[in-house]
């Protein structure tokens, strides 16, 4: 894993901004809609009860501009002070150009850098790690934001798939400030065994949009290792965890809220069991929002700083692990 | 252990009285069955581990759970 800790200028996280579109559906809709599990299967096999789905006008990069509206609110920053947009999705608007462009417009931007990474669930963990990197050779100001409607690639028959996405938005300002606050350290890492774990078959370069992949279905998510993809995001969650800590002279003791991505109840119920520490630390909002992919850490870290879970004072461990395999572990100091 | 084997596949899917029969578990049932492995035996599966070779049959599982619980 590589681990980056500001050495010279600290990150500061200046305010976090959260969006979920308003159409909220349960388990009851999605099997109305043809979701082949009952509710009570999707509730013992995911805990999750309900999603949040982009209406069919919104797109990606309008879930990321409100978020990130919000979290330069929070943060009272202008347009023109931030230096830098980087956007992690695995949903873009299109192939062509970077959904960061839209972004980049509808905020009123100066010409700054702005682009997309791709990261899959683990998204956010890579925005922020480029942010404090940014910061770190001269940026003063960095909006790190994560954004993912998954629903419109998702084959609403499919057992393994279908129940588990939600659409949703959040984002981070970094400023450069003191070091000992804010983020103290990011580590990131890929392991390609996974590179096949979750993906999206046709509609790139490999095998291109044509009308027998469409009537194959093949420009939907398909995960056809879901045991293996269950180990291995809570065995990339811990390992993460354990050596940005380690890299930090630090243990899960020393944490005190942990902000996990959120694929599934049993992964988190799991992920406290391997990683060790009490599952009381875990801030878990995966029964109502569902898996929001990338942006799954950014909205619980939002929501857990509104809500009070997570106070001045406080160091919590942003951790997630994704299609690729990629992982990645955040330590702030509130 | 062979017989807790059989009881913990017979949760999702009738064991076959043929060790070497495929078991034919589905992904979700694959990933009830590791918990209850895990709880039953005191192992950690990891990801690598769920090949067919440790979980499409009985024999497999037997053999694999074996060589979890001698190593710990």
């Amino acid at each position: 894993m590589k681990v980056f800790v500001p050495d010279r200028i600290g990150v500061q996280l200046a305010g976090t901004g959260a969006y979920l579109p308003a159409d909220v559906r349960t388990n009851a809709d999605l099997i109305a809609r043809g979701c082949p599990l009952t509710d009570e299967e999707i509730v013992r096999l995911s805990g999750i009860r309900t999603r949040h789905v982009a209406a069919p006008h919104e797109a990606t990069s309008d879930l990321a501009t409100e978020a990130a509206t919000r979290a330069m609110t929070t943060a009272g920053v202008t347009a023109s002070q931030i230096d830098r947009l980087i956007l992690g999705t695995v949903s873009p608007d299109h192939l062509t150009p970077s959904t960061a462009c839209f972004v980049h417009a509808r905020l009123g931007l100066g010409p700054i850098p702005a682009f997309d990474l791709t990261a899959s669930c683990s998204a956010f963990l890579f925005a922020l790690e480029n942010a404090a990197r940014a910061i770190a050779t001269g940026d003063s100001c960095v909006l790190a934001v994560a954004a993912d409607v998954r629903s419109r690639w998702l084959n609403p028959a499919d057992r393994a798939t279908s129940a588990l996405f939600g659409d949703g938005a959040g984002a981070a300002v970094l400023r450069a400030g003191p070091l000992g606050q804010g983020l103290l350290g990011v580590g990131l890492a890929v392991d390609s065994a996974g590179v096949k774990s979750v993906y999206v078959p046709a509609g790139g370069s490999r095998e291109p949009s044509t009308a027998e992949t469409v009537a194959a279905g093949r420009h939907t998510i398909v995960m056809s290792e879901g045991p293996q993809v269950y180990l291995a995001a809570v065995e990339g969650m811990v390992e993460t965890g354990v050596s940005l800590l380690k890299a930090l002279g630090k243990t899960f003791d020393d944490v005190d809220l942990i902000v996990p991505h959120q694929p599934n109840r049993r992964i988190l119920d799991r992920l406290a069991r391997v990683g060790r520490f009490a599952p009381e630390k875990l801030f878990i909002n995966v029964e109502r929002i569902g898996n929001v992919s990338g942006a799954t850490c950014a909205i619980a870290l939002d929501e857990a700083l509104r809500t009070g879970a997570a106070k001045p004072g406080m160091r919590v461990l942003l951790i997630a692990a994704g299609a690729g395999y990629t992982a990645g572990a955040a330590l702030l100091q509130l | 252990m062979r017989e807790t084997i059989r009881a913990l596949v017979a949760e999702h899917r009738a064991a076959p009285d043929d060790d070497a029969a495929p078991i034919g578990l589905e992904s979700l049932e694959l990933v009830m069955l590791t918990e209850r492995l895990e709880d039953e035996f005191g192992i950690q599966v990891k990801a690598t581990e769920v090949v067919p070779k440790n979980f499409d049959s009985i024999g497999g599982l037997v053999a694999f759970v074996q060589l979890k619980t001698s190593v710990r």
